[in-house]
């Protein structure tokens, strides 16, 4: 059954707080500074400061020889899909409610897309027409999903592609910025913060990290952190609440940490480890790395 | 590229500035006396400013400005001057309305209807600032609203709502004091000349005479020009001096507050100076020296190769991160 969005996040707020918070997030705060420090070390200042996406702390994770490769802006089928799927859910919490509007769903997302003048995706759709019939299905698809998530409520304040930056180390030498899909409570509503997390297919581990290591951010940025964060898949409308307890916010940023000080020993030109993982599915190496070989094709 | 920015509707940095300069309301009524300490820094900028915009179209005492020849000093000229006085020789027009750049500009009303009592949440109130400004203004970004289907829409309420929602929890009492408002412009004209200082603040308490600008990631030098600069422009406007400008990055959290002191407002008129200065050089001379550095990156004359130095600077293989940053 779909889950939908008031249950998951009534869920979310009734999750207990953490005991000090206070005192746990000074301690990670304190682990990721000099993890920082360390990473940016031999860093020139014309390349200061590093930015640590989410993306990039997983991608380093899976495999740093492919962290090195990835183009991380380039634009494919289901990084389209991806921000499709967001520009539907903005319009759906920011849309103003009532009937649906006439024409395809993809419309809508293009629609934004023309207000945010981010002409690359517009370009991109207008490509190869059989992708794009396909992404126009998913849209169609996505708002059916989101129809049955429910709209949030009022009440919670929510705000779409919320965005927080927290710097680490010495002279903001690290920079970790996040755009969150859907935020809900929070400092000025006296509820407790919420994150909402929307994918365009199922949920990973990767994900999950990902979310955990926004959670982290959000306590960084707000010094309080969310009571949850609820990651929500528009393929299957399946969704979960995750309640922000002491580990996720510790498993969080171990996993920064260790990002960071592979990310610094690679600066200072230690070679690059191949790993296999998810990512050679879609490397540039995938046929000749002789890692992604292992790689069960089927 | 030469600086042909228009008068109407020209965006401030990250957001937007009214076509023309909206009269300050309430600081400094007409006819009240300027403190000695403003008329003095009156006195200092006309004396500093005036020979800088010796190019600029003469003004006669009383006559109304020159539209089509003013010359307008904001936040952006201020950056530039301050990076690389020749990218403003690179700096091309007005490029369009976008979501992101109406965000201040609608979210500041919608903390404006907030402060003023308004109990819907914030889309609502968003969703009714952006039907009234389509339904009343004939502004350029009015225009261009009324033009945005359902998906645009969205996008435009969406960011308004961030930005209003971010604003609103900086604030750690509401309402705001009384006599706070929300957006204002100061302008300031050179005496005699067709060049007009601009700031535009994100808020002003009148009571305490305190100034509030949201700022993003930037470095001291960028911080202390985000303070300075409308310290100035609202002395040189108003004839009083403010009392304390306070900067609040929105999404890191960071906030820094200064008083106003003599050293706050040399900064500004130092700060105006190379504005003018570059601005008049690369609209009616030849640009000054290109000083290449990060922000070729962001730079018209580099990233065209127009401006050789910029685009030695970014083929220089000088990076040590193999990461993008």
């Amino acid at each position: 059954m779909p889950a939908t969005l008031a249950a998951l996040v009534e869920e979310g707020f009734a999750a207990p707080p953490i005991a000090d918070a206070a005192a746990l997030l000074e301690d990670l705060r304190g682990l990721l500074d000099e993890a920082a420090d360390r990473a940016t070390a031999t860093i020139a200042e014309v390349d200061r400061p590093l930015r640590l996406p989410k993306d990039r702390i997983a991608r380093v994770l899976a495999c740093e020889h492919q962290s090195l490769l990835a183009r991380e802006h380039d634009l494919n089928e289901p990084v389209v899909r991806g921000r499709v799927l967001d520009r539907l859910l903005h319009h759906h919490v920011h849309g103003g409610g009532g009937p649906a509007p006439a024409g395809p769903a993809l419309a809508i997302a293009e629609g934004a897309f023309e207000a945010e003048r981010d002409d690359a995706v517009l370009d991109w759709l207008l490509e190869d027409p059989p992708t794009r019939e396909r992404i126009a299905a998913d849209a169609t698809a996505f708002v059916e999903r989101l129809g049955q998530l429910g709209r949030p409520d009022p009440s919670w304040w929510p705000r779409c592609e919320d965005r927080l930056r927290v710097d680490l180390g010495r002279e903001h030498a690290v920079v970790c910025t996040a755009q969150l899909d859907l935020v809900v409570g929070g400092a000025p509503t006296e509820l407790p913060m919420v994150i909402v997390e929307a994918k365009s297919g199922r949920f990973g581990q990767d994900h999950r990290d990902g979310l955990f290591w926004y959670a982290l951010l959000a306590a960084l940025r707000h010094e309080r952190p969310p009571a949850a964060v609820i990651g929500w898949s528009a393929y299957d409308g399946v969704g979960w609440c995750q309640p922000v307890g002491e580990s996720v916010l510790r498993a969080a940023a171990s996993r920064a940490a260790d990002a960071l000080d592979r990310i610094g020993e690679l600066v200072r030109g230690r070679p690059a480890t191949r790993t296999a993982c998810r990512a050679c599915a879609w490397c540039v190496e995938s046929t000749t790395c002789p890692s992604a070989a292992v790689i069960d094709p089927q | 590229m030469r600086v042909v920015r228009g008068v109407h509707d020209v965006p401030e940095r990250g957001g937007d500035r009214p076509a023309v300069s909206a009269p300050d309301r309430t600081w400094a009524k007409p006819g009240n006396a300027s403190e000695p300490r403003a008329a003095a820094i009156r006195k200092e900028a006309t004396e500093v400013l005036r020979p800088l915009a010796d190019l600029a179209a003469p003004v006669a005492p009383d006559a109304e400005a020159p539209w089509d020849q003013l010359v307008r000093i904001a936040e952006h000229e201020v950056d530039l001057a301050a990076a690389c006085a020749a990218s403003l020789a690179f700096d091309g027009e007005f490029p369009g309305w976008r979501a992101s750049f109406a965000k201040r500009r609608l979210g500041r009303m919608v903390l404006e209807r907030m402060r003023k009592g308004a109990i819907a949440d914030p889309t609502t109130i968003a969703r009714d600032v952006v039907a009234a400004e389509v339904r009343t203004s004939q502004s350029g970004l009015a225009r261009w609203l009324a033009e945005l289907g359902p998906g645009g829409t969205a996008a435009v309420v969406r960011d308004a709502v961030s930005f209003a929602v971010a604003a609103r929890a900086a604030f750690r009492t509401w309402p705001p004091r009384e006599g706070t408002r929300f957006d204002d412009l100061f302008s300031w004209q050179v005496p005699g000349r067709a060049v007009r200082l601009e700031a535009t603040v994100d808020a002003r308490a009148d009571a305490t005479r305190s100034l509030l600008v949201f700022g993003g990631l930037d470095d001291e030098e960028g911080e202390r020009r985000d303070l300075a600069w409308p310290a100035l422009v609202a002395t040189l406007r108003t004839g009083q001096v403010p009392n304390d400008v306070t900067r609040i990055d929105l999404v890191a959290g960071d906030r820094r507050r200064v008083a106003v002191t003599d050293d706050v407002l040399d900064s500004g008129l130092t700060l105006a100076a190379a504005a003018v200065e570059a601005t008049m050089a690369a609209r009616f001379a030849a640009p000054a020296p290109p000083t290449p550095g990060r922000w070729c990156r962001r730079c018209d004359g580099a990233s065209t190769g127009e401006c050789d130095a910029g685009a030695a600077w970014l083929r220089a293989p000088s990076s040590t991160n193999p990461y993008e940053s």
